[in-house]
């Protein structure tokens, strides 16, 4: 992730796990819920939601919940550091649309 | 009884490995177990499971971590080996992703690729060290050098046609990676 930390932006996957896990949630119910939010337009693979779930957790952004409990899957909620961060990543979203749009005059 | 189908065969592209086996479970052959060449299939639906290869690395309590978050996704490990394993799910006909983004299929294909950079590193290694040793050591007989210098060239050749040309499907596919990464995610 570390292009995106330069550039200050989140990859499509991290902006959707993080949306996702305003909700504790497990790995499956990650992948399965960025379907659904996002109409099947976004589906992250198993293996780059495992690489994510892992940076994000060792930058404090999400933590895992039953780590210790064993035979549970382990689920994952966002942290108040990774709720700043996404709020920060939606604000400059939002300033990105309004720079288009300025220009474009909405087309 | 299930009847089992034994196939011997070897591949220097995991890319045509995994193409292969999503071939014979289209043709209803479902892979179920792989040892060094040698791989089992038994029958079963045309197309049932989806196939994947995943390069693990060295690292072995993460790749048992990744595996068992794997399987909590519904993807089942057929088999390990040599630091990569064979995966497989019922996808519905659809093919098994395991990696969505630019980046993460860039660190495998870097890591699959790696192997013809290591062997070939090792093989030279080797030549060298056999070379060196033959002719520094004292009452090494001419044949022993000349056979030894043989061997050693053989070895750099082998290196060399391994780096050259096994590993490049893999180069290609860096490439092509880093220059769709350059323009988007």
């Amino acid at each position: 992730m570390g292009r995106h930390e330069d550039s200050g932006a989140l990859s499509e996957p991290t902006f959707y796990i993080l949306l996702s896990l305003h909700e504790p949630m497990h790995g499956y119910a990650i992948m399965q819920n960025v379907q659904a939010i996002t109409n099947g337009r976004v589906a992250i693979g198993a293996g780059t939601l495992y690489g994510a779930l892992t940076a994000l957790a060792e930058k404090n952004w999400i933590r895992a919940l039953n780590e210790h409990v064993s035979g549970r899957r382990k689920e994952y909620v966002i942290t108040e550091q990774g709720r700043h961060a996404f709020s920060e990543e939606v604000g400059r979203l939002s300033r990105l649309i309004a720079d288009a749009k300025a220009i474009t005059k909405g087309n | 009884m299930t009847t089992s189908t034994t196939i011997k065969k070897s591949f220097t592209d995991f890319g045509k490995e995994q193409e292969w086996l999503n071939q014979m479970s289209a043709e209803g052959e479902a892979f179920v177990s792989y040892h060094g060449g040698t791989y089992i299939f038994v029958k079963d639906e045309p197309g049932a499971w989806s196939y994947a290869i995943e390069i693990l690395g060295q690292d072995r309590k993460g790749a048992e971590s990744y595996l068992s978050f794997l399987e909590d996704t519904g993807i089942e490990t057929v088999a390990t080996y040599a630091g990569r394993a064979y995966l497989r799910k019922r996808n519905g006909g659809a093919p098994l992703e395991l990696h969505s983004d630019l980046e993460s299929r860039l660190s495998q294909a870097k890591k699959a690729g790696a192997i013809w950079s290591v062997i070939p590193l090792t093989q030279v290694s080797i030549a060298l060290f056999l070379t060196i040793s033959a002719f520094t050591e004292a009452g090494t007989s001419d044949l022993a050098k000349g056979i030894t210098l043989v061997i050693g060239i053989i070895l750099i050749v082998a290196a060399i046609i391994e780096h050259v040309h096994f590993g490049k499907p893999y180069r290609e596919r860096i490439k092509q990676l880093k220059k769709e990464l350059s323009i988007k995610e």
